[in-house]
């Protein structure tokens, strides 16, 4: 809530982290040093939009003023099985092969 | 084969004629292609039997498509049926599309030829071509020199006559500044006029696809194959017909004078004049108008695209194609250790940038302070175009700030190199059509023009272009 008109142009190497790990992104040291110098750099940019004044401004999301774009829900045809197959990592048979989604240890 | 001098139309003629075939069209570009791209490397992956084959099948209908004989080079971003589609990334270095771009399937039915892919920087994000994965793209013009990017490949490739015409896209102004960059024509379209299924997705609400092309007619002639809705983008919309206009007597052209400061190069300003004082002549009103928000389109684009990139990007897994690695990380379960062990080898520092800083904007207690107030900034930066469309038919201003630059010159810090799209990105806000087509020669470097329309206007886009290409041609 208190956050919500202020900016923050730096960012600390504890929130560089954290994002990374939301992000599914493995980062060495070196790159976290580097990361904090553009992503500084890039904030301390945008902080310039501080500047306008949006009070009463709806937001927006598209350019295209449509909603409810609908089809018909109609079955089609594929034969595209093989080829989307044959782009799995790892399989068995026809199947893709997922490793485990918990520890071993957990189960 | 003069491939300078060919063009749709010339191709289409000859092949009705019986002057020449599609097959001796394509072995020329094939030919182009080996005794440049060594030097250039704009192609990914050249698709020579299959190029072969496709001119084989057209050489033999009797009947000619619009598109008959055009040979097509397509942004390696952009799907076409079992061949590569990389996106300029290590994470689908070897990823086998599996199906057509709807723009891709409309193409072919109109006898138009796919040739191959190309370079671009790594998922459209970069403003030079450098931040491919597969190596930078020389711009022909000089090859010390950018193409400008993202559309690297597709603008290199065009300008060097290796195909007739090129497909890219643009979520900033990845189609037009490359354009300018070459000396080339470049179309953006309005964002809902051209289906993007079989697009590989950066920006969603941005993202558009487009022809690239050495004059506006065959831009033009791609353009109203690939337009259209399309029921498997639902963004796309029919759109009404706009009669060109054939005549600039009296017609508005607003001069934005913030696209006009201090940021610009004088050699491209000098440029722009000239082209101003040209439609002055050949009758237009030039109206000085004012987008007091544009200059925040730069700001407001960083906090959107990367939002929506790093929403789009977290399909990369490594679970049900491209890259899959491993991660050694012990405390990771095994497969969010795929996930991490993935994205961390595929993805260069570019999109991890960018991916970080779209997780943080969005991340809980920052997202009022940028992302909701950008999409209030952005309506702010649409309501100025809206008014000055009151006023005006199309709005002229250049393409780019500057003329191509030295390969690293930009690198340094990530915001010099998105500067480069000041000029462009607030078109892409607004979801209006723009085209960028060669303006003067600033110290023999090219320089682009761009003019912006209103919404589905690409028709009269064409049409107040052609009479700045008609000039241009008598002077030089």
């Amino acid at each position: 809530m208190i956050l919500k008109f202020e900016f923050y142009s730096m960012i600390s190497k504890e929130q560089i982290s954290h994002i990374a790990k939301l992000a599914k992104l493995k980062l060495t040291v070196q790159e976290m040093d580097a990361l904090q110098k553009d992503l500084g750099s890039v904030l301390n940019y945008v902080e310039r939009l501080k500047a306008v004044d949006v009070d009463n401004v709806i937001p927006m999301s598209h350019c295209v003023e449509i909603s409810n774009q609908v089809r018909p829900d109609l079955a089609k045809e594929s034969n595209k099985e093989e080829q989307i197959i044959a782009q799995f990592p790892e399989r068995e048979g026809r199947l893709n092969k997922v490793k485990a989604v918990f520890n071993h240890g957990s189960r | 084969m003069d491939l300078g001098n060919l063009s749709v139309a010339k191709i289409r003629q000859a092949l009705q004629a019986g002057e020449v075939t599609a097959l001796e069209v394509v072995k020329a570009y094939l030919a182009e292609i080996k005794k440049q791209d060594k030097e250039i490397n704009a192609w990914l992956f050249v698709d020579e039997q299959g190029a072969l084959r496709q001119a084989q099948a057209i050489d033999i209908k009797s009947e000619k498509g619009v598109l008959a004989g055009t040979v097509v080079g397509v942004k390696d971003n952009i799907m076409v049926e079992g061949l590569p589609c990389t996106a300029g990334s290590k994470i689908l270095e070897n990823y086998k599309a599996t199906y057509d771009a709807t723009v891709i399937k409309k193409l072919k039915d109109a006898g138009a030829i796919i040739l191959g892919k190309l370079n671009l920087d790594e998922f459209a994000m970069g403003s030079s071509g450098e931040y491919s994965a597969f190596g930078a793209t020389k711009n022909p013009r000089n090859k010390n020199l950018v193409p400008g990017g993202s559309s690297s490949g597709p603008a290199a490739a065009v300008a060097a006559n290796m195909c007739t015409v090129a497909l890219g896209s643009d979520t900033a102004g990845s189609i037009r500044q490359p354009a300018s960059f070459c000396g080339i024509v470049g179309l953006k379209p309005t964002y809902g006029a051209i289906s993007r299924f079989g697009l590989v997705a950066l920006a969603s609400s941005l993202d558009v696809i487009g022809p690239m092309a050495k004059n506006i007619e065959d831009a033009q002639a791609v353009y109203d194959v690939i337009y259209g809705h399309d029921d498997n983008d639902a963004t796309t919309i029919d759109q009404k017909w706009v009669k060109p206009i054939l005549e600039l007597k009296g017609l508005n052209i607003g001069v934005p004078k913030e696209f006009f400061g201090p940021g610009l190069e004088p050699g491209v300003r000098d440029s722009l004049e000239r082209a101003i004082y040209d439609y002055k002549k050949a009758g237009a009103n030039i109206v000085e108008i004012t987008l007091p928000n544009a200059e925040f389109g730069v700001a407001d684009y960083q906090i959107i695209m990367t939002a929506e990139a790093s929403s789009n990007l977290a399909r990369y897994d490594g679970i049900r194609y491209g890259l899959s690695k491993t991660s050694d990380n012990e405390n990771e379960t095994e497969l969010s250790g795929v996930y991490l062990g993935s994205r961390s080898a595929g993805f260069s520092k570019e999109v991890r940038r960018r991916i970080i800083l779209g997780t943080y904007v969005l991340s809980a207690g920052y997202y009022d302070a940028y992302y909701a107030r950008a999409q209030k900034v952005r309506r702010l930066i649409k309501n100025d175009f809206d008014r000055a469309f009151q006023k005006v038919e199309v709005i002229l201003t250049p393409t780019s700030p500057t003329v191509p630059f030295a390969f690293g010159e930009k690198l340094t810090d990530p915001v010099t190199m998105y500067l480069a799209d000041i000029y462009t990105v607030p078109v892409n806000l607004a979801g209006l059509p723009a085209i960028s087509i060669p303006c003067y020669n600033a110290q023999e470097l090219p320089v682009g023009l761009q003019l912006i329309g209103k919404p589905f206007e690409e028709q009269k886009l064409f049409a107040i272009a052609k009479i700045f290409q008609e000039q241009r041609d008598r002077q030089s």
